[in-house]
């Protein structure tokens, strides 16, 4: 199973999202790929492995090689990560002229998927040929929202992104981040988007002090918060897409 | 063999003196930051029949965080670590792929403690510049109840990280720590145990010369072993491959018993063929109901869900199983074994009893070959029901046989021929299976009608099955009207006979 938190929206909480849903997946027994491909490699920051892919994005555009070697086990156990690069930036346009195009991340990982249960992959708040790579890749696109309109305008745009270019995974799971129930715009778009979205998740993961501390910490929350609400959160929401997708 | 991998020297090693003394040498060695010591209690988890250990796996539970923390290591890699409520009983207990991975080990049998581990670890981590393990050692001192083990030290690899594994094993080396033995083997060596003790499957040599009888009663031991193993588990219905291992041992018994008998005194064998017969009949109810138990959710997928039927086998089930345990505690099952033993350790002979174990093994698989193959070569829409289920039998004889004594032929040999007849007996297993399960089904919905306690909703799903199994039992028997490969089971069987060891 493969698995993008995406968002084109930056800021939104993605790489919190993909690195305590990896945590808990490996934690219930999945062995999990972290794909950090951020280049700016937030993901592979909070799990103090260096920033580093060998060959950078070329490798993953070039057709006949793997990534088998670059990845690195991490410290809980079941969960590895590959990580980012800063060239990863230029994998938008290194995609537009690789030979395999869009299934050129599907050739990069294929070598190792078996080595996995789950590929969790933490994707760049952009949207481009990267983008169409990921949703060729991917069977669930995992979506943070923002109770604001904003960010929900985003999600439109992904669906509209990845209807145009027939690109849509099976299960595309919208769910709200950051969310602070003491405002009366959270708590609207809290009562009335699920109608609109009858895929979204019901897990919201409230805004809280300890997602950020996760920076400082460099490692997954449940590891120095456990049971706190953000991480019950996860935990939660965790449960909630494993239990989607079957 | 020891815990080694070949391109990361040895993974596990033992030292002699105290814990903080040998977690000083290995921190020192390897450099690794030593944690705080803490109490460990470890079990190791496999099937009765070591199915884990057979595949080169271990499953290690432990207290954790959730509640308990399974370890399932391949090789020496960790394949999955898992956090759950309680230690599973069976796959099917764990949700998931690990659920679904442990099940391709394990199918339907039962997880059980097979030893316990209990003392103190410490775990040390080698971390590199930014402070992420690349190595993780343990050094522990642990104990089998009273008895203490030597302080293990135990290194695990990081992915991406196997110089450093390596690098640690040779440090490890140079410190003139002694590569170390498994642990789970260490720790049942304690108890007076080792892994893999228990095989199903009877397989023994046979001298050129050995005297029949002799040969047969070292089988018929070996078959009476099986039984006596599969004892407790039957009784404490621990899984339903205890009784299915018990009774397998108990119709091959019969089988050898009634393919060999001129092998030994015939008022001997007609005395242990009746008392064997009457245990093969005392276990069929309570198999009957597991065999439906084990394909119900397969009929559940097909039809939804059959609470009701479900309900009624359980309960069934529960009294079939108090039934045999009932028989397990008898006299009379107790004066069977004790009487079948007591023969077992005579040398009394009957008129092929002197003759050499080769030529009449050979003589009579000969013979049961010739007659499935024939059996077999006449099979066309027309024949009977009966006789389909009599070739059946005819081809468990056969099988049972050449497995029992396969050692007396050239291994592929005895394999090809043991398979192709396995394919035949399968074939109409699953047909004969097909015609009860159906009569069985309908019988069920008619008990629950009777009851007064069935909605419609049951009923209609039960006539479903039924429709079902008929269907898939007539596609089945249109199949084998089209013939079966005798010739193939002509040419293995000649080639097995021609063929020695």
């Amino acid at each position: 199973m493969i698995v993008a938190v995406y968002n084109l929206k930056g800021g939104v909480g993605k790489t919190a999202t993909a690195v305590n849903l990896a945590f808990h997946a490996a934690r219930t027994g999945h062995r999990t790929l972290l794909w950090d491909l951020d280049p700016q490699g937030a993901a592979t920051w909070h799990f103090r492995v260096e920033a580093h892919l060998p060959g950078g994005a070329k490798r993953l555009a070039r057709a006949g090689t793997d990534v088998d070697s670059a990845i690195r086990g991490t410290d809980t156990d079941n969960l590895d990560l590959l990580p980012a690069d800063f060239r990863l930036r230029r994998l938008d346009a290194l995609l537009d002229s690789a030979e395999a195009g869009r299934e050129a991340l599907v050739h990069a990982l294929a070598p190792v998927a078996r080595d996995y249960d789950l590929v969790l992959v933490d994707c760049p708040p952009s949207i481009g040929r990267t983008t169409e790579a990921v949703l060729t890749l991917v069977d669930a696109l995992v979506v943070p929202v923002i109770p604001a309109p904003l960010s929900v305008r985003t999600l439109d745009q992904l669906t509209a992104f990845a209807t145009e270019r027939n690109l849509r995974p099976r299960w595309v799971l919208p769910f709200f981040t950051l969310v602070d129930r003491r405002k009366a715009l959270h708590q609207e778009m809290l009562a009335t988007l699920p109608a609109r979205y009858p895929d979204m998740l019901s897990t919201a993961v409230p805004y809280a002090s300890d997602v950020e501390r996760m920076s400082v910490e460099r490692r997954p929350l449940a590891t120095f918060a456990r049971n706190s609400a953000a991480d019950q959160a996860y935990r939660a929401l965790w449960d909630e897409i494993r239990g989607r997708l079957g | 063999m020891s815990e080694t991998e070949h391109d990361l020297g040895p993974l596990t090693f033992c030292a002699d003196g105290p814990l903080d003394a040998v977690v000083a040498r290995v921190a020192e060695a390897t450099g690794a930051q030593p944690e705080p010591p803490r109490p460990v209690e470890r079990t190791w988890l496999d099937s009765f029949d070591w199915r884990l250990f057979g595949a080169g796996e271990r499953l290690v539970a432990e207290p954790g965080p959730e509640g308990v923390r399974l370890w399932w290591t391949r090789g020496e890699r960790l394949h999955r670590a898992i956090d759950v409520p309680a230690a599973p009983r069976f796959a099917r207990d764990l949700q998931g792929p690990a659920g679904v991975d442990l099940g391709k080990r394990l199918d339907v049998r039962a997880l059980l403690p097979r030893v316990t581990v209990a003392g103190q670890a410490v775990p040390l981590q080698v971390r590199d510049g930014l402070g992420k393990a690349v190595v993780h050692v343990e050094v522990a001192a642990l104990a089998v109840g009273e008895a203490a083990l030597p302080v293990r030290v135990a290194i695990r690899p990081v992915r991406g990280h196997d110089d450093r594994a390596r690098g640690a094993s040779y440090a490890l080396q140079q410190a003139d720590l002694r590569p170390a033995e498994p642990l789970l083997e260490v720790a049942l060596a304690a108890i007076g145990a080792r892994p893999g003790d228990y095989d199903a499957k009877v397989e023994l040599a046979f001298a050129d010369d050995e005297p029949a009888q002799r040969a047969v009663r070292r089988v018929l031991r070996g078959l009476l072993d099986v039984v006596v193993a599969n004892e407790a588990g039957t009784r404490d219905d621990l899984d339903s491959e205890f009784l299915h291992d018990l009774r397998v041992a108990v119709r091959k018994t019969r089988s050898v018993l009634g393919q060999l008998a001129r092998v030994f005194p015939a008022d001997a064998v007609a005395v242990h063929k009746e008392a064997l017969r009457w245990l093969g009949q005392v276990t069929s109810p309570l198999r009957d109901l597991d065999v439906f138990l084990l394909d119900l959710p397969g009929f559940e997928a097909d039809v939804g869900r059959l609470g009701a039927v479900r309900e009624l086998i359980a309960e069934r089930h529960a009294t079939a199983r108090d039934e045999l345990v009932a028989v397990l505690d008898s006299d009379r099952y107790r004066e069977t074994i004790e009487s079948w033993r007591a023969f077992l350790a005579e040398d009394s002979a009957g008129p092929d009893g002197r003759a050499p174990i080769d030529a009449v093994v050979r003589a009579r698989i000969r013979k049961l070959a010739k007659k499935a193959r024939q059996g077999a070569a006449a099979i066309d829409a027309e024949t009977p029901p009966e006789a389909l289920h009599d070739l059946r039998k005819l081809a468990k004889k056969l099988r049972y046989l050449t497995e029992l004594f396969a050692s007396r032929f050239d291994p592929a040999a005895a394999s090809d021929a043991a398979k192709r007849v396995k394919a035949l007996q399968s074939k109409l297993g699953t047909l004969q299976d097909l015609a009860v399960q159906g009569p069985k089904v309908r019988g069920i919905a008619e008990a629950l009608l009777a009851r007064g306690d069935v909605d419609a909703t049951d009923l209609m799903r039960a006539g479903a099955l039924v429709d079902r199994l008929e269907r898939k039992r007539l596609r089945l028997r249109d199949a084998l009207a089209e013939g079966y490969d005798a010739q193939g089971l002509r040419e293995a069987y000649k080639q097995l006979l021609g063929s020695h060891p």
